[in-house]
C-alpha cells in the first residue's frame, strides 16, 4: 500500500518525465522518452541479479527523474532561440540555487502542506468519496426498523417484517436478509479458529449484483429447515486457510464440528458486513417467525429503476405502517428507514474524516501564507535586480511571470517532495488507524489523487506568488533604482505581511483548539471508571457449537469443567464467565416486572441482560450492596434467581428494596431478585451504565458465546499459552478468539479518539511550527528594515529595553489580533466535531483560554530572537550602512 | 568543444565501461543534473557518439532498449587532453581499460 509499492514511483518518475519531455523540441521527444522511459525502467527492475529499490533509492529514482527536466532544458537550448518561458524557468532555478537556506525552508512548508493534504486526501477519496466496488452501487440501501417511541434508529428487522416487506415491495427489485454470526472452522487445513460471516437469505448475492468467482452461490432450497449445509467462502480465507485450492468447491469442511460443503468462492474484495469471511444459508427457526419482537435482521437491498431512497423509503414506512395496525402488540410505535448503504458503511468514521480534511486544508492555507510571506521579504531584497531588468527594457508583465513562474517551479518541487511525503505518511496512518475501505479494497494514492496534488501546487503556486507580483506591478521600479534599490516595493506588502501573519495565527489556533479538544475527550474516556477491576485480567472469547453441546447440561460441564482447570493453573487466582464483557453492550432485552407488567409488549422496559458464572462479581471485584452473590447451588432445579444493579434499581424501584421482587425475562419464567450490585460500563466507554440483570449461568440457555476471565497473580499475558491448552485438553476442536489482556480491551474502546487526537494534534503542532516561523520572519524582516531608523534612536540614547519593547509591541499587536480571530473561528468551527468529542463541549472556554495563551508565548517567543537582535545593534555600524 | 573538469569526468567514465546515463551518474559522483546536458553537448560537439542497445537482449530482460554512449576518436582526444589539464580525472578511474560493445 502507500509508497510501500513501487508502483507509485514508477508513475511519479513517469508523470515527471513526460512533462519534461514537452518542452523538447519535436524532432528529438521520441527519443528523448524512450532513453529516459528505458533508464527508469532499468533502476526499477526488481528481478535477480537486481534488487528492488529501498525507499531511499526510490526518492533518489524520482529526484532523478525531476532532473530530465534539466536535459529538456539543455536539448531546448540547443535550439537556437529560447523562448522567454524557458528563460523564466532558467533564471527561477538559478535564483533559487542561490539563496538555499530560503529554498530549503519554502520547500518544506510546501511539501508538508502538500504532503498531509495528499496523504488525508488519499484516504478520504478511498473510503468516503470512491464508490462501492458493486454494479450501480448507488442503488444498494439498507432497511431498518425504527422505535419511535424510545427513539431508537437502526433497529435489525425481525422475521415477519422481513417478510412481508420482501413479498410487497415495489421500491426494491431485490431485497435480502443477512445475520452477522461467528462461525468455528474446525476442519483439519488448520487449527481450530473462529472467523465472522454472516447467515443470508439466498438472492444476498443477487443484491450486489455479485456472483462467486468459483462454484455457485446457494438457492432458496438452502434457506428451509433440513436442506443440505452450504457455505460460500471469501476469497482471503479461500486463499490463507484452504492455500487458494482450486479443487475445493465440491469439498467438505466443517463447521462447529458439522459437515458443510463449499458451495463457492466469491471474487477478491467482496466483504459484506466489512469483516465476513463465509456466508451460510439464513434459516430462520419456527421460534423466530412467531416472534415478532425479535429484532436480528440486516436487511439490505437493490433499488428498482428509477426509485429513489426517498421513495422507497416512503414505500417501505407505508408498509410498516400497515403492519403496526395489523399487530399492534408487536409492532404499534414502530416504523422503518432506508439509508443508502456507501453511507451507512462509513458513517462511523466519515464525521471524523472530513474533520481531519478541514484540518489539513487549513495546514496547506497556513504554509501558502508562510511561503508568500518568505516571498514578499524574498522580492522586497529583489527590488534592485527588478529595477535593473525594468531599466534595461523588461516590461512589468515580463517581471509579474518572471516572479509567478519562480513561485509555481517552487510549488511544483514542494509537491514532488510532498507526494513522497504522503506516501511514507500514508504508510504510518494505515498503520496506526481503525481505517477501512468500505466493501474492500486499498487506500493508495493514485493517479486521480495525484492529478489533484498537481492542481493544488499549481493553485497555492500561484496564490502566494501573487503577494510579490502585485508588489511588483504596483510599485514605481524607476524610483527605486534611484533610491538604491531599498525596499519601497514592499510598502504596500508591508501591510500584506501582518495580514497573512494574522491569518495564520487564527488558523493555527482553530487547529490547536480543535487538537486541544480531542485530546481531552481522549483523557475523559481513559478516566471513564469501568466499574471492575480491569488490571491483571486475561480475557479470551469462545463459542461452543450447538453439535457437540446441545444443551444446558452439557454446557454446563463444559463450563465447570473449564473453570476448574484454569482456577488450577499456576497464576491463576479465579476464573469466571460472562459472553459480554465491560465496557462491551451486548444486547438489550425487554423484562417484565411481577405485578407491574401484566403482558409482555414492546413497551416494557429494556435491560442489559447477562448470565454469568458464579465467581463473576468477586472475578471482577464488582462490589455487593446489598443481599447476596450467585453462587455454584444457583443451579437447574433450584429457585430461579437474578443480581440486579443499581441501575436497575433506581429507575425501577426507586427508594424501595428490590430484593424480594419477581421479574421475569426471556424463559418467561419469575425470577427473584436476591442482591444488588453497583453499576458498571455496559454501554461501550462514556456512554454510562444502563440498567442491567444477572442471570446464574447454571439457569440460562441464553446464547452459547462466552467470554472467559482470568484474574491472575502477576502479568495475564504470561498465562495466555497455558489457558489455550486448559482449553485445548477439554475440547480440542474449540477455537479462542480475541485472547488478550482487558486493560488492552479497554484501551481499544478509546483507539478511534486516540487516533484523531494524535492526527489533529500533529496538524495543530505543524500549524504552530509554521505560524512561529511566520511571525519570526515578519519580525526579522521589519528589524531589518528599520536597521537605520533603529540605530538613530540608539544614537539618540534609546536603551535597548525600550528598542526590545518596540519590537516586541508590534508582535504583541499582531498575536492579539491573530488571537482575536482565531477564538472567534474556533468557536464557530469546533461545533462540526462535536459528535466526535466527549466529556467536553466544543468552544470550551478553559481549552480556548490555554490555547490563546499557548499562541500567544509562541508569538512573543518567535519575536524575542529579531528583539533581541535590534537591541543589540551597533548604532554607528547602523548609520554607516545607510 | 569547452574543455571542463565535468566533461573530463563524463568522459572518463564512459571510457570506464559505464556507458548508459543513469551508470554514468553513479559512477562519476557529478550532480545528477549536470550529466546529461554534459552528454548532449558531447554528443553535439562529435565527442560521443550513442546508440541503442540490441533490442533482442532488451526483450530478453523484458525491458525497453536502453540508449548508450562510447567515445568516438574526438572523444578520445579531449579525454587525453582532460587528463593532461585535470590531474583528478586522470586518477578517478584508474588505468584505462579497453572499452567494450
Amino acid at each position: 500500500m502507500g509508497f510501500r509499492s513501487p508502483g507509485l514511483t514508477a508513475r511519479l518518475c513517469g508523470a515527471l518525465t513526460r512533462a519534461a519531455a514537452a518542452l523538447v523540441p519535436l524532432d528529438r521527444r521520441a527519443a528523448f522518452r524512450r532513453e529516459w522511459d528505458a533508464e527508469l525502467a532499468h533502476a526499477l527492475d526488481p528481478r535477480p541479479p537486481r534488487r528492488p529499490p529501498g525507499p531511499w533509492g526510490r526518492v533518489r529514482l524520482v529526484y532523478r527523474a525531476a532532473l530530465a527536466l534539466a536535459d529538456a532544458l539543455s536539448l531546448r537550448a540547443r535550439e537556437s532561440t529560447l523562448d522567454s518561458f524557458t528563460k523564466d524557468l532558467r533564471l527561477a532555478v538559478r535564483s533559487f540555487g542561490r539563496r538555499p537556506a530560503f529554498t530549503a525552508l519554502a520547500l518544506a512548508t510546501i511539501a508538508l502542506g502538500i504532503g498531509a493534504n495528499t496523504a488525508i486526501f488519499t484516504v478520504v477519496d478511498a473510503v468516503l468519496l470512491s464508490p462501492l466496488p458493486y454494479p450501480e452501487p448507488d442503488r444498494l440501501a439498507l432497511v431498518w426498523e425504527q422505535d419511535n417511541e424510545r427513539g431508537w434508529d437502526r433497529v435489525p428487522a425481525s422475521a415477519e417484517d422481513f417478510l412481508a416487506w420482501r413479498a410487497e415491495t415495489r421500491a426494491f427489485q431485490a431485497l435480502a436478509a443477512g445475520r452477522g454470526q461467528s462461525y468455528a472452522l474446525t476442519d483439519g487445513d488448520g487449527p481450530p479458529e473462529q472467523v465472522p460471516g454472516m447467515a443470508v437469505s439466498a438472492d444476498f448475492f443477487d443484491v450486489f449484483g455479485v456472483r462467486p468467482a468459483r462454484g455457485r452461490p446457494f438457492g432458496p432450497a438452502s434457506n428451509v429447515q433440513g436442506a443440505p449445509p452450504v457455505v460460500v467462502l471469501s476469497h482471503g480465507l479461500w486463499e490463507r486457510r484452504y492455500g487458494a485450492d482450486p479443487d475445493l468447491v465440491g469439498r467438505t469442511i466443517r463447521i462447529g464440528g458439522e459437515p458443510v460443503e463449499v458451495a463457492g468462492v466469491m471474487p477478491e474484495g467482496f466483504q459484506f458486513p466489512s469483516q465476513a469471511q463465509l456466508w451460510t444459508p439464513l434459516v430462520f427457526s419456527q421460534a423466530q417467525l412467531d416472534d415478532r419482537n425479535w429484532h436480528f435482521l440486516t436487511l439490505v437491498g437493490r433499488l428498482s429503476d428509477d426509485v429513489s431512497v426517498e421513495g422507497a423509503r416512503a414505500e417501505i414506512r407505508t408498509l410498516a405502517a400497515r403492519q403496526a395496525e395489523e399487530w399492534p402488540e408487536s409492532n404499534a410505535g414502530w416504523g422503518a428507514d432506508v439509508r443508502p448503504l456507501h453511507a451507512e458503511m462509513t458513517q462511523s468514521v466519515s464525521g471524523m474524516l472530513w474533520v481531519l480534511l478541514g484540518a489539513v486544508g487549513f495546514v496547506l492555507l497556513i504554509a501558502c501564507a508562510n511561503v508568500a510571506n518568505l516571498l514578499l521579504v524574498r522580492a522586497a531584497g529583489r527590488t534592485r535586480e527588478m529595477s535593473l531588468r525594468a531599466a534595461l527594457g523588461a516590461g512589468k508583465v515580463r517581471l509579474v511571470r518572471q516572479l509567478l513562474t519562480e513561485s509555481v517551479v517552487l510549488a511544483g518541487a514542494g509537491a514532488v517532495l510532498g507526494v513522497l511525503l504522503a506516501g511514507w505518511a500514508l504508510d504510518a496512518l494505515l498503520a496506526l488507524g481503525p481505517l477501512t475501505v468500505p466493501g474492500g479494497g486499498t487506500i493508495e494514492i493514485d493517479l486521480p489523487v495525484l492529478g489533484l496534488t498537481a492542481l493544488a501546487a499549481l493553485v497555492t503556486g500561484v496564490v502566494f506568488g501573487a503577494a510579490p507580483a502585485v508588489a511588483v506591478w504596483r510599485s514605481d521600479l524607476q524610483t527605486s533604482l534611484r533610491e538604491g534599490g531599498r525596499s519601497r516595493t514592499a510598502a504596500g506588502g508591508h501591510r500584506l505581511r501582518s495580514l497573512l501573519v494574522v491569518s495564520e495565527l487564527a488558523l493555527a489556533l482553530v487547529l490547536v483548539t480543535g487538537a486541544g479538544l480531542m485530546l481531552q475527550t481522549v483523557q475523559r474516556l481513559l478516566a471513564v471508571d469501568v466499574g471492575v477491576a480491569v488490571e491483571n485480567r486475561l480475557v479470551t472469547q469462545f463459542a461452543l457449537p450447538a453439535a457437540s453441546y446441545p444443551g444446558l447440561e452439557e454446557q454446563t460441564r463444559f463450563y465447570d469443567a473449564l473453570l476448574e482447570s484454569v482456577e488450577a493453573l499456576p497464576g491463576a487466582e479465579a476464573a469466571a464467565l460472562n459472553p459480554w464483557v465491560p465496557p462491551a453492550g451486548g444486547p438489550q432485552i425487554h423484562v417484565r416486572l411481577e405485578g407491574v407488567h401484566d403482558a409482555w409488549t414492546m413497551d416494557l422496559p429494556v435491560v442489559r441482560l447477562r448470565p454469568v458464572s458464579a465467581g463473576y462479581f468477586e472475578t471482577m471485584e464488582i462490589p455487593l450492596i446489598r443481599g447476596r452473590t450467585l453462587t455454584d447451588d444457583d443451579r437447574l432445579g433450584a429457585p430461579r434467581v437474578v443480581v440486579v444493579d443499581q441501575a436497575f434499581v433506581d429507575v425501577h424501584f426507586p427508594g424501595e428494596d428490590a430484593i424480594g421482587r419477581r421479574l421475569l425475562t426471556l424463559d418467561d419464567e419469575p425470577r427473584e431478585i436476591v442482591g444488588v450490585v453497583a453499576d458498571v460500563a455496559n454501554a461501550g466507554l462514556g456512554n454510562g451504565s444502563q440498567p442491567s440483570v444477572y442471570l446464574p449461568l447454571r439457569q440460562s440457555t441464553f446464547g452459547a458465546g462466552q467470554t472467559l476471565i482470568v484474574k491472575t497473580a502477576g502479568d495475564p499475558a504470561a498465562l495466555v499459552s497455558a489457558v489455550r491448552q486448559a482449553v485445548s485438553d477439554l475440547d480440542p476442536d474449540l477455537p479462542l478468539t480475541g485472547i488478550g489482556t482487558l486493560e488492552d480491551r479497554v484501551a481499544a474502546a478509546v483507539a478511534q479518539p486516540r487516533f484523531n487526537a494524535l492526527l489533529l494534534g500533529l496538524f495543530a503542532v505543524l500549524a504552530l511550527v509554521l505560524a512561529a516561523v511566520g511571525i519570526y520572519g515578519v519580525m526579522a524582516f521589519t528589524v531589518s528594515e528599520r536597521t537605520a531608523e533603529i540605530g538613530v534612536r540608539m544614537a539618540l540614547g534609546a536603551s535597548a529595553a525600550s528598542v526590545r519593547g518596540m519590537v516586541v509591541r508590534r508582535a504583541v499587536v499582531l498575536a492579539g489580533a491573530g488571537v482575536v480571530l482565531g477564538v472567534l473561528a474556533s468557536i464557530a468551527l469546533t461545533r462540526l466535531m462535536e459528535s466526535l468529542l466527549f466529556g467536553v463541549e466544543p468552544g470550551d472556554p478553559r481549552t480556548l483560554a490555554a490555547v490563546s495563551a499557548l499562541l500567544f508565548g509562541v508569538a512573543l517567543l518567535a519575536s524575542y530572537v529579531p528583539a533581541r537582535r535590534a537591541s543589540r545593534l551597533d548604532p554607528v555600524g547602523a548609520l554607516r550602512d545607510e | 568543444m569547452r574543455l571542463t573538469y565535468l566533461t573530463g569526468v563524463v568522459l572518463a567514465a564512459i571510457e570506464a565501461g559505464h556507458r548508459y546515463g543513469f551508470d554514468i551518474m553513479d559512477a562519476t559522483g557529478i550532480p545528477d543534473g549536470t550529466v546529461y546536458p554534459a552528454l548532449r553537448r558531447l554528443e553535439g560537439a562529435g565527442c560521443l557518439e550513442a546508440r541503442w542497445e540490441d533490442h533482442q537482449e532488451a526483450a530478453d530482460h523484458n525491458r525497453p532498449a536502453r540508449r548508450y554512449y562510447r567515445l568516438t576518436p574526438d572523444g578520445r582526444a579531449l579525454l587525453d587532453q582532460a587528463r593532461a589539464r585535470f590531474p583528478g580525472v586522470a586518477r578517478i578511474f584508474g588505468d584505462p581499460e579497453p572499452e567494450a560493445g
